[in-house]
């Protein structure tokens, strides 16, 4: 996923995330996050526009000064269907991976038997149940 | 698969490969559902009642989220529409917030060498009206807070 890898690339970071924590509360001036985090309006600005690439914040005017440019987050990446999606096949991918796992601790028993009726189990078996790490989301 | 934000995705779809017969796996995938089905924060309408989760065999079987242990009933999740044994399954999708079956979910076994290929594929989300999709999103907290919390949580899986 083209804009997840945008996302998670622009969120490695702690400064950005703190840069994006920063405007949850409001709308900043590039120079008052950088003064925020205790960094140079340069070094700032690099963040920003990783940032902005990757379309989690956008700069509400164009002004000269950069520094006096305010910056807020954009709410589409958050809110897209897409990420929802994102979501269900992490989801999807992480029960694929615990049937997986599941099969391969009952493989040798699971042949023995088939054909005949298994019982229902509950989740808190499921949950207690051994190596069942999920798949990594895709 | 990269999707941009103008055309919204239909389908979501994953796989993995395990090292059974097609039928087994197909067996294992309904019987025992119960058992490897994983309890996560998203895997119930209502995690306070849930006890487990079972699949009725046959077209028509109901996918059930078990409220009642003792007598197995609880929230329909969905219903199944096609029951190939050992090839494929198909099954509705409703939950709580998408009452009306929109979306299904189908399920392949397909032989590989060594084993089957399980392929699931969760697709109609271009059928979800607007406002469900939107409320949906909104529901399953894909907002700011949310999403960066499951964001800072993948991170630090994959870190």
């Amino acid at each position: 996923m083209t804009d997840l890898d945008a996302t998670l690339t622009a969120l490695a970071d702690p400064t950005r995330r703190k840069v994006v924590d920063l405007l949850r509360q409001s709308p900043r001036p590039a120079g008052e996050l950088a003064a925020s985090v205790a960094m140079s309006a340069p070094a700032m600005s690099r963040h920003l526009r990783v940032l902005r690439a990757s379309g989690l914040v956008e700069a509400e005017t164009d002004g000269d000064d950069a520094r006096l440019r305010v910056y807020r987050l954009r709410r589409e990446p958050f809110t897209a269907l897409q990420a929802w999606l994102d979501q269900v096949q992490a989801f999807w991918n992480e029960q694929l991976g615990a049937f997986k796992a599941h099969v391969d601790a009952h493989a040798v028993e699971s042949q023995a038997a088939a054909g005949e009726p298994a019982e229902p189990a509950r989740p808190s078996q499921a949950a207690a149940g051994g190596p069942d790490e999920p798949a990594a989301p895709a | 698969m990269s999707t941009g934000h103008h055309t919204a995705p239909d389908a979501v779809s994953t796989a993995v490969e395990v090292a059974v017969d097609p039928a087994t796996a197909f067996r294992v995938f309904t019987a025992d559902m119960g058992a490897w089905y994983k309890d996560t924060p998203y895997s119930w309408n209502d995690p306070d009642r849930a006890v487990g989760i079972r699949i009725e065999p046959g077209v028509g079987g109901r996918w059930i989220e078990v409220w009642d242990a003792a007598t197995g009933e609880g929230f329909t999740m969905g219903t199944i529409t096609a029951w190939e044994a050992g090839r494929r399954l198909v099954m509705t999708y409703t939950s709580r917030r998408i009452p009306d079956p929109v979306t299904e979910i189908e399920v392949r076994f397909d032989p590989v060498p060594g084993g089957t290929r399980v392929t699931l594929e969760h697709r109609g989300f271009r059928n979800l009206p607007p406002d469900t999709a939107a409320e949906e999103v909104a529901h399953t907290r894909v907002g700011e807070p949310y999403l960066l919390a499951w964001l800072a949580d993948h991170l630090g899986r994959i870190a």
